[in-house]
């Protein structure tokens, strides 16, 4: 494998990476979630806190598309 | 030796990907406490792929074959200029994210060609390693602000204080890699 594909499927391993740590940290919201209001823990609730947390992090601290 | 222009940048579908892709997806999922965590284990991979050889072979300059993000008047250096780099850009950012972070303009142009290695040193290795130890306290005690104002890098976009560190990072990342290729030639 050359240098260049290398370094390329490294950038992809370090975004799994951290995509899986803002996951875990949208676990432990799930998980403060559930204890204060009425919804169920399962995998659709987590990937929509997983979302929103996302989603707000494309505008906060700072819009990702300003230049 | 050196193959292109100094400072002549990256192919154009490089810098998009960089400056459309990877930029604003680093934005989402960094902060400067992984961006630090993430430089340091640079640091780490560095000091131990450059450990077994001796001042000489450091010293070697060889050409390398095209390597993302690295420009083609780069792709001939020795271990040390590589280290060099980092240390004089490095020092430049530390420059900027502390002008940043106080909110003031950062006067001088960065330019790629005032960042590129000069002397190929044989203790570099000794400086470089001091210099990330003294970037790590920095940013160890740093407010960990975000910075309205901004400092353009000269191939992407304008980049606030924490862009900067998170620069840092993919800047080291990709020139450990860029090490990583000049031992591959050297064997």
């Amino acid at each position: 494998m050359s240098n260049h594909t290398g370094t390329l499927l490294r950038i992809i391993a370090i975004f799994i990476g951290l995509i899986s740590f803002w996951f875990v940290i949208s676990l432990f919201f799930t998980f403060l979630i559930i204890s204060i209001i009425d919804i169920q823990f399962n995998i659709t609730n987590i990937l929509y806190i997983f979302g929103i947390l996302l989603f707000i992090r494309v505008f906060y601290p700072r819009y990702i598309f300003n230049s | 030796m050196s193959e292109g222009i100094s400072g002549a940048g990256l192919p154009q579908i490089e810098r998009l990907f960089i400056k459309r892709v990877l930029v604003p997806s680093i934005r989402i999922v960094c902060t400067w406490n992984i961006a630090l965590y993430m430089i340091k284990r640079e640091v780490n991979i560095i000091e131990k792929l450059i450990k077994s050889f001796d001042e000489e072979t450091l010293q070697k300059r060889v050409l390398i074959k095209r390597a993302f993000a690295i420009e083609d008047h780069s792709r001939d250096y020795s271990i040390n200029m590589t280290l060099e780099h980092l240390r004089i850009a490095g020092t430049n950012i530390m420059s900027v994210i502390d002008a940043l972070s106080n909110e003031k303009e950062f006067p001088e142009d960065i330019t790629i060609q005032a960042v590129k290695p000069k002397d190929n040193r044989k203790d570099e290795a000794d400086f470089f390693f001091h210099f990330m130890k003294t970037y790590e306290e920095y940013i160890k005690k740093h407010k960990k602000n975000y910075s309205k104002k901004t400092k353009k890098h000269p191939w992407f976009v304008n980049f606030n204080n924490f862009d900067w560190s998170c620069f840092m990072y993919m800047h080291t990342f990709i020139h450990r890699r860029q090490i990583q290729a000049i031992i591959k030639e050297l064997k």
